[in-house]
C-alpha cells in the first residue's frame, strides 16, 4: 500500500503546473489545457482515496469530473472559435476592449 | 384593541414590586481603603448588602453629610470586623434621600461613600381615544397621492395641496391644544410592526413635540400659497411638499428609535429633489453635498441607536422604555452614544463646524424648499438632541456641556461674522440661522428648565421667522430680478406695504421685544448668565453683530436712493399669495411675543419632565 | 402523496430544455421559444409558491417531506429557488424586447436560460459536493454561452471568453479543495462531512487537520470567490457585466450571485461551521476588501454596467460579513440581503437592458434626461439604487438592517473583531451614496442630449412598476414576513 500522502503530493504538484499555466500562458487554448489538468490533479485524490476508503463515490465523481470536462473544452473552444473568427487571433491578451 | 392599551398602561405604571438586590464591597482586592461603589444609585425599597473583603478590619457607620467624618448615632455596622456582611435596614432605603457613612477607623483616609435613593420619575402616558396622531400622518400623504392624480390639470394640485395641508393645520391645531399642559405623553397610538425586534409605531406628543407639529402644521400651507404660481412641474412640486411634512410629522411624534431613523432619513429624499429639480444654477452640487452630509451624519446616529438598543438587551426600539434604563449606563458608554448622536443631530441643527452643507442647500434651493428647510427640518436636529440623546445618556450629555457651550458661541459669532459679509440676502439668511440656532444649541448645553425651553421656543419662533426672511428673498427675486444687497436701494418708495413688511420680519428676526425671538433669546441668555456667569458677554456680542447685519441690509436694500442697476418701474407691490403669507408669520410671531404662556408653559413642563428624569433637577 | 411532486420545477426545466429545440424543428416563429420558456418558468414559479407556502391550497403533505441523499427540498432551498426561477422568468420576459425578431438562435437562447435556471435549482438542493458541484457547472457552462451568445459582437465574445477561462479555472480550484477534503473525511455529502469536523473539534477524531484544512477552505472560498465575485477574485465582474447582452447580466447579477451565496452558505455555514476558526478571519478580511475595493472602484466608472458591476462586488462583502457571525440572525440577515439584492440588482438591470436595447447606449451620460423620457423607468431605477444605498424607508434598508443587525448581535456576544465588519459596512453605505447618487442626479437633473421619442417597450414598464411596488411598498410593510421566511431557511441552513 502507497502512503495516501503521495498522491496529494503527486496532485499539487499537478495543481501547481496546471495554475503556472493559466497564469503564465497567452494563448487560450493552452489556458484551456491547464484547466483540463487542475481538473485532473482533484481527479488523482479522488480515485486516490476513494480506493484509501474502499468508498465508491470518489470514483465516482472522478467520472464526473471527466465528462464536465469535456463538456468545458466543448463549450470553450466554440467561444474560442466565434473570438478567432472575429479578431484572428486568441491571444489573451488582446482581450482588452473591455477596460477601464 | 383599547384594552390591550390599558392592561398595556398598567403593566407600565404598575410599581416594581419587590426592591432589587445591590451590594457595596468594603474594601477591593486593589485598594483597601475605598467602599465599591462608592456612589450607589437605588430605588426605593432596594435593599443594600455590605460585604467585606477579608484582610482589613471596617466598619460602616452612618455621618451627617458629605464632609462630616464623625458618626452621628444613624445607622452602624458594629465595631470594625473582618470579613463577613451587613444588610442595611430596610426601612433606611424607603424613601427619597442621600445616606452618607464612613469607616470610622479610618474615616481620616477619605474612606467614605453615600447611598442615593431616588424614585425613578414617573412617565405619565395617556393612549387617545380618537387617533388624531396617525391622520396627522396619513392625510398629507393621501393629499399627496390625490395631487399626482390630478397632474396634468393646471389648478388642481395647488388647490388640493393647499386643501390638504389647511386640513392638516386644522388637525396641529388641534393636537397641540390636546396636549396642553400635562405632563408626559399624551395622544398615543401604538401599532405593531416588528414585535420580534421591539419596533412599534409608538406614536405621542409631548410639550417638546407639541410645539414642532403645530410648527409644522403652520408652514405647511404657507408654503403652498407662497408657491401658488409654481410653473415648472406644480404637480410633483406640492406632491414633494406633501410627502415631506409626512415626514417631519413622523420625526416630531414618533417615540421608537428606528421609525425616528426611517422618518428622519425619508425627509431627505423630497429635500434632495426639491434643491436638484427646482433650485438654482448650483442645484447639482448643492443636492448632492446636502443629501452626502446628512445621510453620513446620519448613518453615525444610527450606530449611536444599534448601541443603546443592544445594551438594554434588544428587546425594545422604544424610546421610553430605553430612558427608563439609563441608570444602568456606564459612563465611558453615555460618552461615546453621546458623540454618535451629537454628530447626527449637530449636522442637521447645523452647528459649525458641520454647517458648509447649509448655506448651499439654501442658496439653490426653491423659496418654498428653503421655508421647508429653515422652518422644520433645521429644527429636526435640536428636536432629535433633547427628545432621543438628552434622557437617554445624562451623563454624557453633561460630559459634552462644555463642547456644546463651545460649539454653540462659535455658531453664534462666525454665522453673524459672516452674515455681516454677505450680499445675497438668501445666503445672508442662510448664515443667520446658524447664528439662532447657535442660540438654540446654547440654551440646551445650560440644562436648565429656562435654558431648554427657551431652546425649543427658539426652534418656534425661529422656526416661523426665518421662512418669513427667506420670503423677502423670494419676493426680491420675482418682482425686482436680484437678491444681491448692493445692487438693491429705494424699494421703500416704489413698494411701500411690502417695504413696510420686510421692515416688521428684519426686526422680529433680529430679536425686537415684542416679537418671538426676543423671548427665546432672553430665556436663553438668562439661563446661559446663571449657569456660566459672564461667559454671557461673548453671545451678547453676537447680538449686536446681530442686530448689526440685519439693520445695515434693511438700510441698503429696502431704504437709500433708488438702485441704478435695476429698473424701477417695474417694481411694484408684491401679490397676495406672497403678501399673506408674510403677513400672517407677522401676526404669528407677534401674538407669541406678547403671549409667550401659550408657548412657553407646555415647553416648560415637558422640558422640566425631561430633565427630572435626566437627574438634573 | 408521492414525495416526487415536488421535484415539477426540475422536471419542468427539463422537458423544456427538450421541448424548446423540438419546437425549432416544428416552427420558425420566434415568439414560440419565449412563450414556451414563459410559460414553463411561470408554472415552475406558481407551483413553488403555492406548493411551499400554501401546501393546504394544492392538498400536498410537506410535513413528512424526506430528504434525499443527495437532494434535499427544505425552506431554505426552497425560498431561493423561487428567487431564480422568478429572475429567469423577468430575465426571458424582458428578453422578448431586447432581442428583434430577426435575431438569430433564439431557441438556444432560451434553451440555454433554461438550462442555466435548472442548474441553480440543483445548487439549490445539493446536499453533497458532487450534486452542488454539478449544479454550479450546468448553470456555468449556459451562462458562459449565453454571455457570448451574440457572435457578432466583440464585446459580448469578449466578454464570453474571459468568462469561460476565469471560471473553468475557478471550477477547477473549487475541485480540488473539494477533493482535498474528501482525502480527509472520506465522505462527500454535507452532513458526512460535517460530522467528522465535529469530530475533529471534539476530539473524537484523533490527528491534525488543521493545515489540510485551511488549504482547502481556502481553495473552496478561491473558487467560489469567482462565482459570487469578491476581492480579490473580482475582476472578470466589470468586464462580464458589461460585455453581455444585458438580459443575461440581469441573471448574472441577480440569480446566479445568489447561487454562488447559497454555495458558500451550505459550505462554510453548515458544513464547516465547526472549524469556523480556520476560515473566519480570511472570510472576514475578504468581506471587508471587497466592500471598499467595490465602493472604491464603482465611483470612477462611467459605464453603467461596470459600475453596477463593481456595486455588485461591494454588495457581495456586506453579505459576506454574516458568515464569520455564524449566528441564526445574521445568516438570516445575509440570505435576506441576498434576495433583496436580486430584486434591486435585477431591476436596475431590466432598466439598463432597456435603455441600451432603445438605443441610448451604456453610458452614465446616456441617463441623462430619464426623468423626462420616462418617469416611470426613472422613479423605478432611483428606488433601485437608493434601496442598494441602503436608506429608508427601501428594502434594501430592512434586509441590510438585519444583516448589520444579526452581525452586530453575534459580535457584541463573541469575537469582537466582527464589530469592526459591521462599522466598516456602515461607513461603505455612506460611501457608496456618492455613486448612486451621480445616477439620480443625471437622470432627473439634466436634459436628455437628443430631443428624439423613443418608445420603451411595456413589458419593461410593467416589470419596473412591479419593482417600485415590490422595493418601497411591500417588502417595507411586510418585512416581518419577509424576515420570517428567511428565519426559517437560516434555521433549515444550520440545522442541516
Amino acid at each position: 500500500m502507497i502512503d495516501p500522502i503521495n498522491f496529494v503530493v503527486f496532485s499539487s504538484i499537478l495543481l501547481l503546473i496546471g495554475a503556472y499555466g493559466v497564469i503564465r500562458n497567452k494563448n487560450a487554448i493552452v489556458v484551456l489545457m491547464s484547466v483540463e489538468i487542475m481538473l485532473t490533479a482533484a481527479n488523482v485524490n479522488f480515485i486516490a482515496f476513494s480506493s484509501f476508503y474502499n468508498d465508491l463515490s470518489g470514483q465516482i465523481v472522478a467520472l464526473f469530473v471527466t465528462t464536465i470536462a469535456a463538456a468545458e473544452v466543448a463549450i470553450g473552444l466554440a467561444i474560442l472559435l466565434s473570438l478567432f473568427k472575429q479578431r484572428d487571433t486568441i491571444e489573451l491578451d488582446l482581450l482588452n476592449s473591455l477596460r477601464w | 384593541m383599547r384594552y390591550f392599551f390599558a392592561l398595556l398602561l398598567v403593566i407600565l405604571l404598575l410599581p416594581v414590586a419587590s426592591g432589587e438586590d445591590h451590594t457595596v464591597m468594603v474594601g477591593t482586592e486593589s485598594d483597601t481603603y475605598v467602599f465599591s461603589p462608592a456612589v450607589l444609585k437605588i430605588s426605593p425599597g432596594d435593599n443594600v448588602t455590605f460585604l467585606w473583603t477579608p484582610g482589613m478590619p471596617h466598619n460602616v457607620a452612618e455621618v451627617e453629610n458629605s464632609e462630616s467624618l464623625t458618626y452621628n448615632d444613624g445607622f452602624r455596622s458594629g465595631e470594625p470586623q473582618d470579613g463577613g456582611e451587613w444588610a442595611l435596614p430596610s426601612n433606611l432605603t424607603a424613601e427619597d434621600g442621600t445616606l452618607y457613612y464612613v469607616c470610622e477607623p479610618h474615616a481620616g483616609m477619605k474612606m467614605r461613600g453615600e447611598i442615593i435613593i431616588q424614585s425613578a420619575p414617573e412617565i405619565a402616558m395617556e393612549f387617545g381615544d380618537f387617533p388624531w396622531l396617525s391622520y396627522l400622518l396619513v392625510f398629507p400623504l393621501i393629499g399627496a397621492l390625490w395631487t399626482f392624480g390630478f397632474r396634468e390639470n393646471t389648478n388642481a394640485p395647488r388647490i388640493i395641496a393647499l386643501f390638504t395641508t389647511l386640513f392638516t393645520l386644522i388637525i396641529s391645531i388641534i393636537v397641540f391644544v390636546k396636549t396642553g399642559n400635562k405632563s408626559g405623553y399624551s395622544l398615543m397610538e401604538q401599532y405593531d410592526w416588528a414585535p420580534n425586534f421591539g419596533i412599534s409605531l409608538l406614536l405621542g406628543v409631548d410639550g417638546l413635540s407639541s410645539p414642532m407639529v403645530l410648527l409644522t402644521g403652520i408652514i405647511g400651507p404657507l408654503t403652498v400659497i407662497f408657491a401658488w404660481h409654481e410653473k415648472e412641474k406644480p404637480a410633483l412640486f406640492f406632491v414633494l411638499l406633501l410627502v415631506m411634512q409626512t415626514a417631519l410629522f413622523g420625526v416630531f411624534i414618533t417615540l421608537d428609535y428606528f421609525v425616528f431613523y426611517i422618518f428622519w432619513e425619508i425627509v431627505l429624499i423630497p429635500m434632495f429633489f426639491l434643491i436638484a429639480i427646482w433650485g438654482g444654477d448650483n442645484r447639482r452640487y448643492a443636492s448632492i453635498k446636502f443629501f452626502i452630509y446628512t445621510f453620513t451624519a446620519s448613518l453615525v446616529m444610527l450606530i449611536g441607536f444599534m448601541a443603546l438598543y443592544f445594551e438594554t438587551g434588544g428587546e425594545t426600539f422604544s424610546m421610553i422604555e430605553i430612558a427608563k434604563q439609563n441608570g444602568n449606563f456606564s459612563e465611558d458608554f453615555q460618552k461615546w452614544v453621546f458623540a454618535a448622536l451629537f454628530i447626527g443631530f449637530a449636522v442637521k441643527i447645523p452647528s459649525v463646524p458641520w454647517h458648509t452643507w447649509l448655506p448651499d442647500a439654501h442658496v439653490e434651493a426653491p423659496t418654498a424648499g428653503s421655508i421647508l428647510l429653515a422652518g422644520v427640518m433645521l429644527k429636526m436636529g435640536l428636536y432629535g438632541l433633547i427628545r432621543a440623546a438628552l434622557p437617554v445618556v445624562p451623563l454624557g450629555a453633561e460630559y459634552f456641556v462644555p463642547v456644546m457651550v463651545v460649539l454653540a458661541i462659535v455658531s453664534i459669532l462666525y454665522g453673524a461674522a459672516l452674515s455681516l459679509g454677505q450680499t445675497d440676502l438668501k445666503k445672508l439668511v442662510a448664515y443667520s440661522s446658524v447664528s439662532h440656532m447657535g442660540v438654540a444649541l446654547l440654551g440646551v448645553a445650560t440644562m436648565t428648565e429656562l435654558g431648554l425651553a427657551g431652546a425649543v421656543f427658539m426652534m418656534f419662533a425661529h422656526g416661523i421667522l426665518s421662512p418669513a426672511m427667506f420670503m423677502v428673498a423670494g419676493v426680491l427675486l420675482h418682482q425686482v430680478g436680484t437678491r444681491d444687497i448692493p445692487k438693491l436701494g429705494g424699494l421703500a418708495k416704489h413698494q411701500p406695504n411690502t417695504a413696510g413688511i420686510f421692515v416688521v420680519i428684519f426686526l422680529g428676526s433680529l430679536g425686537l421685544p415684542g416679537m418671538a425671538v426676543f423671548v427665546a433669546e432672553l430665556a436663553v441668555f438668562i439661563a446661559f448668565f446663571q449657569s456660566h456667569g459672564y461667559w454671557l458677554l461673548l453671545p451678547i456680542f453676537g447680538m449686536v453683530l446681530t442686530a448689526g447685519y440685519h439693520l445695515w441690509a434693511l438700510q441698503r436694500a429696502v431704504f437709500g436712493v433708488d438702485s441704478e442697476q435695476i429698473d424701477m418701474s417695474d417694481v411694484h407691490e408684491a401679490p397676495w399669495y406672497e403678501m399673506y403669507p408674510m403677513f400672517s408669520i407677522i401676526l404669528l410671531a407677534v401674538f407669541f411675543g406678547i403671549f409667550p404662556h401659550y408657548l412657553m408653559d407646555p415647553i416648560s413642563v415637558a422640558c422640566y419632565d425631561i430633565l427630572n428624569f435626566m437627574g438634573a433637577i | 402523496m408521492d414525495d416526487s411532486i415536488f421535484f415539477l420545477p426540475e422536471i419542468l426545466m427539463v422537458v423544456s430544455i427538450i421541448g424548446i429545440p423540438a419546437l425549432y424543428i416544428l416552427t420558425e416563429n420566434n415568439k414560440s421559444y419565449s412563450i414556451c420558456s414563459n410559460i414553463s418558468l411561470g408554472f415552475a414559479f406558481m407551483f413553488l409558491v403555492l406548493s411551499w407556502y400554501y401546501p393546504d391550497f394544492l392538498s400536498l403533505d410537506k410535513s413528512g417531506l424526506v430528504s434525499y441523499d443527495h437532494f434535499r427540498v427544505d425552506d431554505f432551498s426552497q425560498l431561493f429557488k423561487i428567487i431564480f426561477v422568478l429572475t429567469a422568468l423577468v430575465v426571458s420576459i424582458v428578453s422578448t424586447s431586447y432581442f428583434d425578431d430577426e435575431e438569430p438562435h433564439q431557441a438556444e437562447y432560451y434553451t440555454l436560460l433554461l438550462s442555466s435556471t435548472l442548474g441553480m435549482l440543483v445548487v439549490a438542493s445539493a446536499t453533497d459536493f458532487l450534486t452542488l458541484f454539478l449544479g454550479i457547472e450546468i448553470s456555468a457552462f449556459s451562462s458562459y454561452a449565453m454571455v457570448a451568445f451574440r457572435k457578432q459582437d466583440d464585446k459580448s465574445t469578449e466578454a464570453g471568453a474571459k468568462y469561460l477561462l476565469i471560471g473553468a479555472f475557478s471550477s477547477g480550484l473549487t475541485l480540488y479543495g473539494i477533493s482535498l477534503l474528501y482525502a480527509i473525511t472520506g465522505s462527500l455529502t454535507f452532513d458526512g462531512v460535517s460530522s467528522f469536523m465535529h469530530g475533529i473539534s471534539n476530539g473524537v477524531v484523533v490527528g491534525d487537520f488543521t493545515e489540510v484544512i485551511f488549504i482547502s477552505c481556502l481553495f473552496i472560498m478561491a473558487g467560489l470567490g469567482f462565482k459570487i465575485a469578491v476581492v480579490p477574485f473580482h475582476a472578470w465582474a466589470p468586464d462580464v457585466y458589461q460585455g453581455a447582452p444585458t438580459p443575461v447580466t440581469t441573471l448574472l447579477a441577480a440569480a446566479s450571485k445568489a447561487m454562488g451565496f447559497i454555495a458558500v452558505f451550505r459550505v462554510f455555514a453548515f458544513t464547516l461551521e465547526s472549524v469556523s476558526e480556520e476560515w473566519k478571519l480570511v472570510l472576514g478580511i475578504i468581506a471587508l476588501a471587497s466592500m471598499t475595493v467595490g465602493n472604491l472602484a464603482a465611483i470612477s466608472q462611467k459605464d453603467i454596467g461596470r459600475m453596477l458591476a463593481y456595486s455588485s462586488i461591494a454588495q457581495a462583502g456586506y453579505i459576506m460579513i454574516a458568515i464569520p457571525a455564524l449566528t441564526e440572525e445574521a445568516m438570516s440577515g445575509a440570505i435576506a440581503h441576498t434576495l433583496v439584492h436580486a430584486f434591486m440588482k435585477g431591476g436596475a438591470f431590466v432598466i439598463v437592458g432597456c435603455i441600451g436595447a432603445v438605443g441610448l447606449g451604456y453610458n452614465l451620460e446616456s441617463y441623462k434626461g430619464l426623468a423626462k423620457r420616462s418617469p416611470l423607468l426613472a422613479l423605478s431605477m432611483t428606488v433601485c439604487l437608493l434601496s442598494l444605498v441602503g436608506i429608508p424607508p427601501f428594502a434594501g434598508f430592512i434586509s441590510k438592517f438585519f444583516l448589520f443587525y444579526g452581525t452586530l448581535q453575534a459580535g457584541l456576544a463573541g469575537e469582537s473583531w466582527i464589530i469592526a465588519l459591521v462599522i466598516g459596512g456602515i461607513l461603505n453605505s455612506a460611501l457608496s451614496l456618492y455613486y448612486y447618487l451621480k445616477v439620480i442626479r443625471y437622470m432627473y437633473l439634466y436634459d436628455p442630449e437628443d430631443s428624439g421619442e423613443v418608445e420603451f417597450p411595456n413589458s419593461v414598464r410593467y416589470i419596473s412598476f412591479g419593482v417600485i411596488l415590490l422595493l418601497a411598498v411591500f417588502f417595507p410593510l411586510y418585512w416581518e414576513s419577509l424576515f420570517e421566511l428567511c428565519k426559517e431557511a437560516s434555521i433549515a441552513l444550520i440545522n442541516g
